[in-house]
């Protein structure tokens, strides 16, 4: 629960960084992705939640999140 | 009624452990000038009491606010934060509290604004925690947070305590490092701090080795070692107890509540779980809720012995249990005793209703399933709590409600109906009326109910513009309500005034204000009161009586400064003084007036009022010469205007856009002004056509083409038109003469005067000064004068050589002659004008007095200046008299029309 792990967040259509990093309580790493904008953010449970949270009040729809980032050995790391 | 628990920091155990690491991050952050610091953990994890402990080894004064899903509502929020904040300095947010209090939220910039402007004036550093801050989710409260945080005040470190990160935009200044944050991972308690605990704290005897272990199990969790710790207590075999925990935090949290639960006795585990369902708890309300009479030995028990309770006031009155704690309590008592739990739920409903808490009433009577309660409350109460703006509060209660309760309650479809109204969609009342109307279908049972629908129909109508039907109802409304109920009377007299008012029937507009100023200091309502006090004086002004009118105004303006509210309405007895200040040519205090005015207008977000002041103020620079100021003043309104701004601000705006103009010689620009309308110049001159009963809207139009007219004479030449405007003035000034708008009449005979004398005619203008004189001596008007120009100085120094010197129409000219810019008066006009540009000061002014009078001829008022130069309201006042001893001045507003004399501006 206090550990901090890498997150990827996968949101439907295609927002910019600056656009939703201008606010957020938690930067993150925003590319766009096959019309997604894929957001990736190192934190742990109290910051998901509350990044989660920031990105429902902004009307984003999210379509996947996931964790296991550093074990599936792809490159995300900010 | 305040909870004052909510603002004061909890305190759990009499030792804890220190937390030093956690200490120094926060005490470096703080010395590093960090103004936000960030505590985000699950619930738990020791967040409040490494704040509370953080707090007790400074120095620095501190406010507490306890969150609860109730503050979630910003009218609720911001009375309880001002109330923090005022902890520290009672100056804090004085204005807002007085416009919340009133039943109004002030718009969101508003309460940033004036908040950081507050605190600026604070000295010394101070901290504001906001404990449990994921309770708060409304886009309002957070839009004000986030202000708060990009600008905050010197003064101002806001520690924000929460089990999830907050909607605000913390990235922006973790990546500025300007923020100290301590998040879950750095609350796990360390080896030494595990001992400590276990040792110190909570009294065991544990060897190495096992501490080591419950460290590991626990993952230096502090509320699952706290169990732990508990459930060991006595125990003989602690090694095979604690090797027995395994599983994740939640399930071992489960397991030892069970655990610490069993080893109670049998009266203290019944209380555990029956109060459980308390959010706080009180000796008195325990009895209540348990049927017991030994709540307050069981509760000092308790805190005596760490069973996770925490006091919430320094007498020991009202405990809370750990959040987390509780939440598993309420899991076993619904478990074990789920049809005991609704029953708990009445009796601490009944409880509150009792203590006149009426929140924490509803929402256990909502838990108890208990309607006939929580419908019984709503019905009672709702009304107030909507007129104080607790808006989400009452509309939460009401989504709870089952639709069945509801459809049979008059008096809840009546709340829904205000609640369409008070959120700005009023057709959706339609149907809850109707509904009202279908259950009562004998009103005559419920004439108060009856009374109260009518206003709300008659409301209706009269936002469509149906003033005569609205009246209809209002009639049948006085009829059939009680005297007892003040806030529908009251709600009936000024439906009715402004019903009257649409349909220009003044006499029975000014009776209806009566009536409200009568009734209301019979009830004590008294911001209806001063609704009455505003729209009568306001009537007053426009007859012509300004006199009476300051004598009401000002006995209005002492009783509500006396009663420590700042309703809206308060910005209307401000303007109004100001108005009449301004006729008696009483610059300064007009001046001061209007600024309060404006202000409490930004306060309440009343845009047209802010504008109608800030038009006025234009017109009393321009009077007083200062004619930058009047553009800028004007701009600024012509900036705000919006497409539906009423005619009664909207033809003040655009009169004084055509002053302004022609002031600058840009004839052009005010005839484009009035061509937006209907008002047309050139070879022909044409305008709406005149109907009798003329408003003062309309009077204004006429009065700014006329002055066109004189211009464009007096410039080019064209006399016709000026012949087509002086029969426009004259059935202009017969019908306002007939309904006494003293005002209107005036501005017209002047304009009629100066026209008069532009065609040679100067016996029928001098007739016009004379009648002007007449008009104006009785009630001390100036201002009208002056506004008409240079030439009116002339023209008056010309009527003195008829009266008699003694005589009052001569000292009231002679006054008129004094208040007109020293460069216009008739000395002045003799004086060689390169004397008056050479003339020099005697003492020279000092730098910071130029910086001064600089921004006392911008408009600033002296509070403004305070926070523009950083400066107390003492030395401003000190400056401002050595400005004005050194100019030989007597008012601001002579010393900037002398200061612009002297080219010092």
């Amino acid at each position: 629960m206090s550990d901090t792990r890498l997150y990827l967040v996968q949101i439907a259509g295609h927002v910019s960084a600056e656009t939703i990093n201008a606010s957020s309580p938690i930067k993150m790493v925003v590319t766009p992705k096959d019309g997604t904008t894929q957001c990736i953010v190192r934190t742990d449970q109290s910051g998901l939640i509350g990044l989660l949270r920031y990105l429902h009040t902004r009307n984003l729809v999210f379509l996947s999140i996931s964790s296991n980032l550093e074990q599936s050995g792809e490159s995300h790391v900010p | 009624m305040l909870l004052t628990t909510k603002l004061h920091q909890p305190a759990s155990l009499t030792k804890s452990v220190k937390r030093s690491q956690l200490l120094q991050r926060l005490n470096a952050g703080l010395e590093s000038g960090h103004q936000i610091f960030l505590v985000s953990a699950p619930a738990g994890f020791g967040k409040t009491t490494c704040i509370t402990e953080w707090l007790h080894t400074l120095e620095m004064p501190f406010a507490w606010l306890s969150l609860d899903p109730a503050d979630d509502d910003p009218g609720r929020f911001f009375t309880y934060c001002i109330a923090a904040l005022q902890n520290i300095d009672r100056r804090i947010g004085r204005e807002i509290e007085g416009i919340l209090r009133a039943g109004q939220l002030p718009p969101e910039e508003i309460i940033s604004t004036t908040l950081i402007n507050d605190i600026l004036k604070i000295d010394g550093r101070f901290l504001l925690v906001l404990d449990d801050l994921q309770m708060i989710q409304d886009a309002f409260i957070l839009a004000v947070l986030e202000k708060l945080i990009a600008n905050p005040p010197e003064a101002l470190c806001l520690v924000l305590s929460t089990r999830e990160d907050p909607s605000l935009p913390l990235a922006r200044l973790r990546a500025r490092n300007q923020l100290t944050e301590i998040r879950s991972g750095d609350l796990h308690l360390t080896r030494l701090e595990t001992e400590q605990f276990l040792i110190d704290v909570l009294g065991l005897v544990l060897s190495q080795e096992e501490m080591s272990v419950l460290e590991k199990k626990t993952e230096g969790w502090a509320a699952g070692l706290h169990l732990a710790g508990l459930s060991l207590r006595d125990r003989s075999s602690p090694s095979e107890f604690i090797a027995r925990l395994s599983g994740s935090q939640r399930f071992i949290l489960s397991y030892l509540t069970e655990e610490v639960l069993n080893r109670q006795p049998e009266d203290v585990r019944g209380f555990l779980l029956e109060t459980s369902i308390l959010d706080k708890l009180s000796a008195d309300l325990c009895n209540a809720v348990t049927g017991q009479n030994n709540s307050d030995s069981m509760l000092e028990r308790l805190f005596r012995g760490n069973l996770f309770l925490i006091s919430l006031d320094e007498e020991g009155c009202w405990y809370r249990y750990h959040h987390l704690f509780a939440d598993l309590l309420r899991d076993m008592q619904y478990r074990q005793n789920k049809e005991v739990v609704v029953e708990l739920h009445q009796r601490a409903a009944h409880w509150y209703a009792q203590n006149e808490m009426v929140n924490e009433a509803v929402q256990h009577a909502l838990a108890g399933s208990d309607y006939e309660t929580a419908i019984h409350l709503i019905e009672t109460h709702a009304m107030d709590l909507l007129m104080q703006w607790h808006v989400k509060t009452v509309e939460g209660w009401m989504q709870a409600v089952p639709a069945e309760w509801i459809a049979q309650s008059p008096k809840a479809n009546l709340v829904f109906a205000w609640l369409s109204i008070i959120r700005g969609n009023p057709v959706s009342a339609f149907p809850y009326l109707e509904r009202l109307k279908s259950l009562s279908q004998d009103f005559e049972e419920n004439p108060a109910l009856y009374a109260r629908w009518l206003v709300l129909q008659s409301m209706l109508l009269s936002a469509e513009g149906k003033a005569a039907e609205s009246l209809v109802l209002l009639r049948q409304a006085l009829e059939v309500v009680s005297q007892a109920d003040m806030l529908t009377t009251s709600q009936i007299y000024l439906g009715m005034a402004n019903a009257y008012q649409q349909l220009n029937d003044y006499p029975r507009a000014l009776e209806a204000f009566q009536r409200i100023m009568q009734h209301s200091r019979q009830s004590g309502d008294s911001v209806s009161e001063m609704l009455g006090i505003a729209g009568m004086a306001l009537f007053a002004i426009e007859q012509g009586e300004l006199h009476f009118a300051f004598e009401i105004i000002s006995a209005g303006i002492e009783r509500m400064e006396k009663l420590d509210v700042m309703p809206p309405v308060s910005m209307a007895l401000y303007g109004e003084m100001g108005v009449i200040h301004y006729q008696w040519h009483q610059l300064d205090q007009a001046h001061e007036n209007f600024q309060r005015a404006i202000k409490v207008s930004k306060l309440s977000g009343y845009a047209d009022a802010e504008l109608y002041y800030g038009v006025i103020l234009s017109r009393l620079f321009q009077i007083a010469g200062n004619l930058d100021g009047a553009i800028r003043e004007v701009q600024k309104t012509v900036d705000l205007m919006y497409v539906e701004t009423p005619s009664v601000v909207g033809e003040e705006i655009i009169a004084q856009q055509v002053c302004v103009s022609l002031a600058q010689d840009r004839l052009a620009a005010a005839e484009a002004t009035l061509k937006s309308r209907g008002v047309h110049f050139g070879q022909q001159f044409s305008f709406p056509e005149f109907k009798e009963n003329i408003t003062r809207p309309m009077g204004l139009l006429y009065v700014s083409a006329l002055r066109i007219l004189l211009y464009r004479a007096t410039s080019r030449g064209e006399l016709e038109t000026l012949q087509q405007g002086i029969e426009l003035a004259g059935r202009l000034i017969d019908d306002a003469l007939r309904h006494r708008y003293i005002l209107l009449t005036l501005e017209l005979l002047l304009l009629r005067a100066q026209s008069f004398a532009v065609l040679g005619d100067e016996r029928a203008s001098r007739n016009d000064y004379l009648q002007a004189i007449g008009l104006g001596e009785p009630e001390g008007f100036i201002s009208v004068f002056v506004e008409a120009g240079p030439s009116t100085v002339e023209a008056l120094s010309g009527l003195l050589e008829q009266f008699d010197r003694e005589s009052v129409e001569a000292e009231y000219i002679q006054r008129i002659l004094e208040a007109f810019p020293v460069n216009d008066r008739p000395a002045a006009r003799t004086k060689p004008e390169a004397d008056s540009v050479k003339e020099s000061l005697v003492v020279p002014l000092s730098e910071r007095e130029l910086e001064i009078l600089q921004l006392i001829g911008e408009g600033l008022s002296n509070q403004e200046i305070t926070e523009r130069l950083f400066i107390t309201l003492h030395t401003v006042k000190k400056h401002s008299s050595n400005i004005y001893t050194k100019l030989g001045v007597s008012s601001r507003t002579q010393a900037v029309a002398r200061a612009r004399q002297l080219g010092l501006l």
